[in-house]
């Protein structure tokens, strides 16, 4: 149930606000049992999203940019994360490590993250500093400086970040080349958010600078603080700090559908011991009615060691060492990936047919009920699990406005696992199964190349 | 914090109702330094086969009632110890207990089990090549340590994981899983009722042994032998970018140096405004992730840094931080870095109570590292106590005897080879990576 409140201080607030800054409460949403999010918008379009919790002394503050590597152009990928590693160096008013000191001194920790839909930056502190981290945010928000000197510095670092993910990791360089194929590279969901090794050797400042002032916008954002502190003082911390930062018209960025049909298959030789297959099948998006199904498909297929993909092929029959699977949450379809270690010895095509016969089982019978019951309680427990810190509160009601607008989506999602039978699940199982890509590893005495 | 004793068993519980899930730490004094000679990884066997089963429960039915509870189960194998960690839902706390106790005292270690374990723990061996970091770890232990035990890997190597037998793993849970060994914790969200049924249950289990007493705890506790320095190679082929591991033998967590020690390592390299993060990363981009690691435990065990430059400045990289390591130990930090992180420890200390497990884990390794509780949960004031005259002394003490230790993965080349050479740490030993397997 959500309402609308507006609380009595919020006059004395908005009396000597700019008219970009004017705060309105927009909505509260129950956030489990006991706690809620509250929803504020400033004029400038800015959103934020607070969520108090006395448990500890202190405070996680994010702030949740809708950009990401879907935003970008192919020749200049990976942009998206290599203005994330910028956001940390300098602005006008803060030289370089200025930030970072400023948060460790305050006894706190900073990181941030990118993926396809969004980059997200958080501070976490004592409480005391919460004004302290709401100031350093809006000021590399609005005012930071990109010089050429550190987009050099920084282009190594992420270039050894992008050998060390990709390049030289078996897992990071397969996954990479299941999205070329499934998608084709001119994508944006075919090509990696750390970008192309040669769109990071191409980037300038005037390109990184641009690319900040169009989606680095108050518009373009949202903002969540959860922990203990008073609400009212994070507000007014956050309207004088973000008082100048003004809206703008965001470009388009439509996502279509793949350029090519699934049924795609590359071979890579690899120095490792081991066949590794990963498959890809095209998956729902976060918010639609079939990603909840979907995900319960994972889970029954390889969410744990009672599944039916790791029960028949690592414990029964020992041809693999391990069976994941995985549903990217996107704004938009994502891909479900497969992936079996398969064991020294083994033949692959025997552990491809024992994989067909799984998902054929699940595509044409309903999940028994026990089954159901497993990834439900492996659901909340994993659900909860991420609510236990500050950070992790902040990180869930961030990330699910972000893509489907509602901060409590975590609950809401927990509920649709509990209305879902077997039949939707092996309906689910038949549509995603219809087709897929595929990336065989196969040992080598040499480095990683798609064939 | 609750605190009793329940047949020898120290209990500690954390309580806390903001969410319904409980933590539990099942802590096994022991370790992988307890594994006996030529067995090496008999613990990490011994764990894995408690998890198959009792007499009246498969592998299949344990795994299967896990997930039904809505529980999580880990386990892993540390120098000295054994862990068993697991999150429950609340409501089903009390059978996840029974079956967590049941695998504990009563494993059936039924021989095909045990043997398809091996298996595991080989094929396992072989998958562990694939991680260029895991490889890197590996040949820095294997040469800071050579052969002591610290030196062996606690997951075993084909050999020794070969001579594993179902009787060698009875008698090591026979000797290890007792009473007197152990360390339960519980935190989050139980109640009066839940701490009556766990005190009931490990009653039950005391009275129920055969035999429980004169077992004490056999981990030795060795210092490992003065560090000379040695170069280890790791060759892969295909690498574009190398792996990095430097360090040194560090200290006890016994020791009156430790948080001298603990606060010159956060100062040098835990932190992103650390010195050896500024000049690696920050000023020259030579790797995404570069930091520094002093370990804990009650022997004296290592210290080290890591990074990841690409092959062609891997060699400048390795050169710069033996720059940084000297220059650290020889001059020490500046009063201005002491004093900035000993903020940060300390005001951060705030995080290290947000949780319950959070509040449980020094309490239960103070009493594995046989020190008072106080020194390892009341950390700000231990902080607050360190200068920058006891930093300095403490690195002179613990580092100006030793020629750091160094293990590179990357594709060997002649290059590569003669220049670290040149480097004086010693004899450059090269390893083709699949020997690293065992």
């Amino acid at each position: 149930m959500k309402h609308r409140r507006q609380p009595s201080w919020l006059a004395a607030l908005n009396r000597d606000a700019s008219s970009g800054s004017r705060l309105s409460h927009a909505e509260t949403t129950p956030f489990g049992p006991g706690a809620q999010v509250e929803r504020w918008r400033m004029a400038n379009g800015l959103q934020i999203l607070l969520a108090v919790d006395r448990g500890a002394p202190v405070v996680s503050f994010h702030t949740w940019v809708r950009v990401g590597s879907r935003h970008e152009e192919p020749g200049r990928t990976g942009l998206a994360h290599f203005l994330e590693h910028l956001m940390f160096h300098e602005t006008e008013r803060l030289p370089s490590g200025a930030f970072d000191r400023q948060v460790e001194q305050a006894g706190g920790e900073t990181n941030a993250e990118t993926w396809v839909d969004w980059t997200h930056y958080y501070i976490s502190v004592p409480s005391e500093a919460l004004a302290m981290a709401i100031e350093l945010e809006a000021e590399r928000f609005a005012r930071l400086r990109i010089l050429p000197e550190q987009v050099e510095s920084e282009r190594e670092v992420v270039a050894n970040e992008r050998r060390m993910a990709v390049d030289d990791n078996l897992q990071g360089f397969a996954g990479e080349a299941l999205h070329r194929i499934a998608y084709g590279s001119q994508h944006p969901h075919g090509w990696p958010t750390i970008g192309w090794m040669a769109d990071i050797e191409g980037y300038t400042a005037e390109a990184c600078e641009r690319f900040y002032r169009t989606w680095y916008v108050p518009n373009n954002a949202t903002l969540v603080a959860s922990g203990d502190f008073e609400p009212e003082d994070a507000l007014r911390w956050i309207q004088q700090a973000y008082a100048d930062a003004a809206p703008a018209e965001l470009p388009s960025r439509p996502v279509g559908p793949p350029e090519r049909a699934a049924g795609s298959r590359v071979t890579i030789p690899w120095p490792t011991e081991t066949h590794k297959l990963f498959f890809g099948f095209h998956a729902p998006a976060y918010g639609s009615d079939a990603y909840a199904p979907t995900v319960m498909v994972q889970d029954i297929l390889a969410g744990g060691r009672s599944a039916r993909l790791y029960r028949r092929l690592v414990e029964e029959l020992e041809w693999a060492t391990d069976v994941s699977a995985s549903v990217a949450p996107l704004a938009h379809a994502g891909l479900f990936e497969l992936s079996v270690s398969v064991r020294q010895g083994v033949e692959v095509e025997g552990v491809v047919r024992v994989l067909d016969e799984e998902l054929q089982r699940l595509s044409s019978e309903p999940a028994r009920e026990r089954e159901l019951m497993k990834v439900r309680n492996r659901g909340e427990l994993f659900a909860l699990s991420e609510l236990e810190t500050a950070e992790g509160k902040a990180s869930s009601i961030g990330f699910s406005d972000t893509l489907v607008g509602d901060p409590a989506h975590v609950f809401t999602f927990l509920d649709e696992l509990q209305r879902i039978d077997g039949d939707r699940i092996a309906a689910t199982a038949r549509a995603l199964f219809a087709g897929r890509t595929e990336v065989q590893v196969k040992p080598s005495d040499e480095g990683g190349s798609a064939q | 914090m609750n605190t009793w004793d329940c047949g020898g068993v120290p209990v500690w519980v954390e309580r806390s109702d903001v969410l319904p899930l409980v933590d539990i730490e099942i802590v096994v004094r022991g370790g992988a330094m307890s594994d006996p000679p030529g067995l090496a990884g008999l613990s990490h066997a011994m764990l894995r086969s408690m998890r198959r089963g009792t007499a009246s429960l498969s592998a299949e039915a344990v795994e299967e009632k896990v997930e039904l509870l809505g529980a999580s189960l880990s386990t892993s194998v540390r120098s000295t110890s054994l862990r068993i960690g697991a999150t429950v839902i609340r409501r089903n706390l009390e059978p996840f207990l029974e079956l967590l106790f049941a695998l504990l005292f009563e494993p059936a270690f039924r021989e095909a089990d045990v043997d398809q374990v091996c298996r595991e723990m080989l094929a396992d061996l072989h998958e562990s090549l694939d991680s260029d970091s895991t490889l890197a770890w590996r040949a820095f232990r294997s040469g800071l340590f050579g052969r002591h035990r610290l030196g062996r890997p606690a997951s075993g190597d084909l050999a020794s994981i070969e001579r594993i037998s179902t009787d060698a793993v009875r008698a090591h849970h026979q000797r290890q899983v007792h009473p007197a060994q152990l360390l339960i914790g519980l935190a989050g969200d139980v109640d009066d009722q839940a701490e009556g049924w766990l005190a009931r249950r490990l009653e039950r289990h005391r009275t129920g042994r055969a035999d429980d007493s004169g077992r004490a705890d056999d981990t030795e506790i060795l210092e490992p032998p003065a560090s000379v320095g040695r170069v280890v190679v790791v060759d892969k082929p295909g690498r574009s970018q190398a792996q990095l591991v430097v360090g040194a033998l560090g200290a006890s967590i016994k020791d009156a140096d430790f948080y001298d020690l603990w606060v010159a390592n956060a100062a040098f390299g835990g932190t992103f405004t650390g010195r050896l993060v500024e000049e690696v990363r920050t000023r020259r981009g030579y790797s995404y992730s570069v930091g520094s690691r002093l370990s804990a435990d009650r022997h004296r065990d290592s210290w080290a840094m890591w990074s990841d430059p690409s092959a062609e400045q891997c060699l400048d990289c390795l050169e710069l931080e033996l720059d940084l390591f000297r220059d650290w130990v020889e001059r020490g930090p500046d009063a201005e870095e002491i004093d900035r992180t000993k903020l940060f420890l300390v005001r951060g200390h705030a995080f290290e109570r947000e949780t319950p497990s959070r509040r449980l884990e020094p309490v239960i390794d103070a009493e594995l590292f046989g020190v008072p509780i106080p020194w390892l949960r009341d950390v700000p004031e231990r902080v607050a106590q360190v200068s920058h005259k006891g930093v300095s002394a403490a690195l002179h003490r613990r580092f100006d005897a030793q020629v750091p230790t160094v293990a590179v993965v990357a594709t060997a080349s002649d290059a590569l080879l003669q220049r670290l050479g040149r480097l004086g740490l010693g004899e450059v030993r090269v390893m083709p990576y699949r020997t690293l397997a065992g």
